[in-house]
């Protein structure tokens, strides 16, 4: 039997974005445990590295946020990322052409509180199953511990925690 | 898209197939849990294009990507954004910018506050650095033509009896925020027990310094919020506020009101009249200066 929840950290900014522009459908990439490192070390949960663990991203993040640093290499990634999306949404016209200059522009010029962390903690209920909850193949994995994915995870179905 | 500064790889490309060929470069570099990785020969293209500007070579590799991105992140944001300043009062009017972005433009109205003791220091740090900010939204289904307008809140402490909240309201027009008015707030004089927002805390204010007037030919009150009016014909739009004053208080007006010359339709976003008597004499024992 599987964990009773799913965890994933996501910025504010990506939460804000697929809330407004997605009709509160997230894309998440989720793992059964907040702390790898919690683990038995004979589990596979153990196995999931730190840059796919929670913690480590959230904390990563967190660091990035109250230190201002305008190299961090997640925010980064995070701006091409979210403008990306952008992009191939107004592609598929499932946003308009004004929504995606709004979106890019709202990256560009979010400020380091906008790029905070948040952990949404997802109760695996009889919802949350295949073909919902997709596994990642290992060969895109960071490591061998599970990570999964939802692609339309709904905002009523996890809970926000910022700490 | 013909910018020198521009990639070879986009150069001269319309701009849906550019922003195409950036995003694609970007997905292509970011993990993709799911999906296979592919990518075609524009794309390694574009991306060596990338890397020879940023003299790719240096040792540590995550400033590498991170550069890498960034630069990807400024050439889309590029091809994508011609004119910043249009998405900007857009965004502004709808009061999604950064505090950072809004501008500030002092309204002459301002000289009122500046009179019972603010600065526009004061009013600069609060924009700057509100504790709490509220972009009001009409509670209409439809906001037609109605001002918008934004409510900023700083808490100034000092000592406990002179601790009070600097409540600054604004109009917001695209990026630019026209600053009409500011009012300090002592709990001390004010109930602000059940308020829980900016406009609760002016309106709270309202409560203990308002005085009754009319907007058109509408019933006495002391506050008016997002409401519409039919301006009587024969009467001018200076005649929109009516405030009797038979006990010669002294007082100062304030309304945000948008008017339609052809229909006479007066919306206001935001009316009251303050008791300056009243409230001048709360400001003193705070020990304010007031020049009435």
């Amino acid at each position: 039997m599987g964990a009773h929840f799913l965890y994933s950290t996501n910025v504010w900014m990506k939460y804000a974005i697929h809330q407004k522009y997605r009709n509160d459908t997230h894309y998440v990439w989720c793992s059964e445990l907040f702390d790898s490192r919690t683990a038995s070390s004979f589990s596979l949960g153990s196995l999931v590295p730190a840059s796919a663990n929670p913690v480590d991203i959230y904390r990563e993040l967190k660091r990035d946020v109250q230190s201002k640093d305008s190299h961090s290499a997640k925010i980064t990634a995070q701006k091409a990322s979210l403008s990306t999306l952008a992009v191939k949404w107004a592609a598929a016209k499932e946003i308009t052409e004004e929504q995606k200059e709004d979106i890019i522009l709202m990256v560009d010029k979010a400020t380091f509180d906008e790029w905070r962390p948040l952990l949404y903690v997802i109760p695996r209920g009889a919802a949350i199953i295949p073909p919902r909850l997709q596994t990642v193949p290992v060969g895109q994995r960071a490591g061998l511990g599970e990570e999964y994915i939802i692609k339309d995870l709904q905002g009523t179905e996890f809970e926000i925690v910022e700490f | 898209m013909s910018s020198s500064k521009t990639l070879d790889a986009i150069k001269g490309l319309p701009q849906g197939e550019a922003e195409r060929r950036l995003a694609s470069a970007i997905e292509f570099l970011l993990p993709k849990p799911g999906e296979e990785v592919t990518t075609d020969e524009t794309t390694s293209e574009l991306l060596t294009q990338v890397r020879q500007r940023i003299h790719r070579g240096r040792k540590d590799v995550r400033v590498e990507s991170n550069k890498v991105f960034e630069f990807l992140f400024n050439e889309l944001k590029d091809v994508v954004i011609d004119d910043e300043s249009r998405v900007r009062a857009r965004l502004g009017q709808r009061g999604e910018l950064p505090l950072y972005l809004y501008r500030a433009q002092f309204q002459p109205s301002f000289r009122d506050a500046q009179k019972l003791g603010i600065r526009r220091a004061h009013v600069e740090a609060a924009l700057a650095r509100p504790d709490a900010v509220q972009h009001v939204k009409p509670p209409l289904k439809d906001p037609r033509n109605f001002p918008s307008i934004s409510l900023y809140a700083k808490y100034q402490n000092g000592n406990r009896f002179n601790a009070h909240a600097l409540i600054v309201e604004t109009e917001r027009r695209g990026d630019t925020q026209l600053v009409e008015t500011a009012w300090r707030v002592y709990p001390s004089e004010v109930d602000v027990s059940k308020a829980e927002s900016p406009l609760d805390v002016l309106h709270a204010f309202i409560d203990t310094y308002g005085l009754e007037f009319r907007v058109g030919d509408g019933e006495k009150t002391k506050w008016v919020y997002y409401q519409t009016f039919t301006l009587p014909p024969g009467q001018e739009k200076t005649q929109v506020l009516k405030f009797e004053n038979p006990g010669l208080v002294s007082h100062t007006g304030h309304a945000i009101v948008s008017i339609d010359k052809t229909s006479r339709l007066v919306e206001v976003a935001l009316a009251y009249v303050v008791n300056l008597s009243k409230y001048s004499v709360d400001l003193k024992k705070h020990g304010v200066t007031v020049e009435l």
